[in-house]
């Protein structure tokens, strides 16, 4: 048998000198606690009935000032808005009546009154289902973008049963003083809607009526909290969809 | 690609199971060691939840699973440290003006350390002629010819599993971006 001349230095150097550097901590493991499952499986189940998978509370504080406290429950990390920082003079709040100025806005978008908060979750913009029909598919890319970014991400949009979703795949956020926001945007960049708030992967679905092809780009923007819902011209990633 | 981890890119509950039982201890024991005992399990929870939500994005001609998901975990890991503005775990150089940023070191040794522990996994599940040698070479600073001696195995086929241990490891570390 032909003796194999071989050098593992020579062969993947690399690979060698990580070998040489693996001390015994790194061979340790530890038994993950039978709760990191339990959790898991839950947020699965959630995902797999489409239950919603952020939270929105509105707290009213000491000095008047309306706090939303957006929890998103995948991350266990929750996110604080301030949406008014006290009550009008004019305007007598009277028992609840801080939550009726609200009302409106929570109406807009399906809120469950539970108790002295208002709570609701996003679950008319997050579905999990990725199922349905392909319409169109594109990369989002930070090229020419003001906010700098090395990665980018995917953008699907789909068919089910009449209504269009639009699927984002996109890294890992980085934090950024404020939030992330997905718009569809007309080739003109004078007409936009928002599908939401992005705390990563998501579906959203896209207002009813809305043809797709009218608004073919996708933005992604970082948001700053002032409470101004236009879009911040602040892009990070964008794609257009042919459809 | 493993059949698991073919049923895991195709949406079955099972087999993120199976491989959270394969894989929860590497992921738990690393978060354990960077974003420390009390957020690891949230952080390892985060890990294994962002892997199935992303599981189509997983290219296994681009790394393998365990690749793949460390990728993740070493992300996961650094945006929590962030957002709660701490040091990691190992850092020992903590004073008044070092505690509240994770400096561009930690963050190469919580790379290095995901590496590393990887490729003890990768070793691991060698099979047991291969996985011996690599260990005896490596670990416990053998020559060849006295892992040849000690094992009773050819000098030749010593250096073919190790070889081949080396392009396996390879293969690993290859690729395989997270979410």
């Amino acid at each position: 048998m032909t003796d194999i001349v071989f050098n593992p230095e020579e062969s993947d150097p690399e690979i060698v000198a990580m070998l040489s550097e693996i001390a015994p901590d790194d061979r340790d493991r530890l038994a993950p606690p039978s709760s990191i499952w339990d959790a898991i499986s839950d947020t699965i189940i959630a995902d797999r009935d489409g239950h919603p998978n952020r939270e929105l509370t509105l707290i009213e504080e000491d000095d008047g000032a309306v706090v939303a406290d957006i929890t998103s429950i995948e991350q266990r990390a929750t996110t604080t808005i301030t949406l008014s920082r006290s009550v009008p003079a004019e305007v007598d709040p009277g028992p609840n009546g801080l939550w009726r100025q609200w009302l409106p806005v929570a109406a807009a978008i399906g809120v469950a009154i539970a108790g002295g908060l208002v709570t609701w979750a996003f679950s008319d913009q997050i579905v999990d289902d990725r199922d349905g029909q392909l319409i169109a598919a594109t990369e989002i890319t930070n090229a020419g973008l003001p906010v700098p970014s090395d990665a980018g991400g995917q953008a699907r949009l789909t068919e089910v049963d009449g209504e269009f979703r639009l699927e984002l795949d996109v890294p890992d956020l980085p934090a950024v003083d404020g939030f992330y926001e997905v718009w569809i945007i007309d080739t003109d960049v004078e007409g936009m809607f928002s599908l939401g708030v992005v705390t990563g992967d998501g579906t959203f679905t896209l207002p009813p009526n809305v043809d797709p092809g009218d608004f073919p780009v996708v933005d992604v923007s970082v948001e700053p909290v002032d409470g101004d819902p236009t879009h911040s011209g602040q892009s990070i990633w964008r794609g257009v969809l042919d459809t | 690609m493993t059949e698991e981890v073919l049923a895991f890119r195709l949406g079955d509950e099972r087999a993120l199971r199976a491989l959270y039982d394969e894989f929860g201890s590497l992921v738990y024991t690393y978060c354990v060691r960077t974003v420390g005992a009390n957020r690891a399990a949230d952080v390892t929870q985060e890990v294994f939840i962002s892997a199935w939500r992303s599981r189509e994005s997983f290219d296994p001609e681009r790394g393998t699973f365990p690749a793949w998901l460390m990728t993740i975990a070493k992300r996961r890991c650094v945006d929590a440290l962030r957002k709660s503005g701490r040091r990691p775990e190992f850092a020992t150089d903590i004073t008044s003006e070092t505690n509240q940023a994770l400096t561009s070191t930690d963050v190469k040794t919580i790379e290095g350390i995901a590496d590393r522990m990887l490729l003890d996994e990768i070793i691991s599940q060698l099979p047991s002629r291969a996985r011996r040698a690599v260990e005896m070479a490596f670990f416990d600073q053998m020559t060849h010819p006295e892992i040849a001696a000690s094992t009773g195995t050819p000098l030749g086929t010593v250096k073919s599993d190790i070889r081949r241990a080396l392009i396996t490891m390879r293969d690993h570390l290859g690729g395989g971006d997270g979410d």
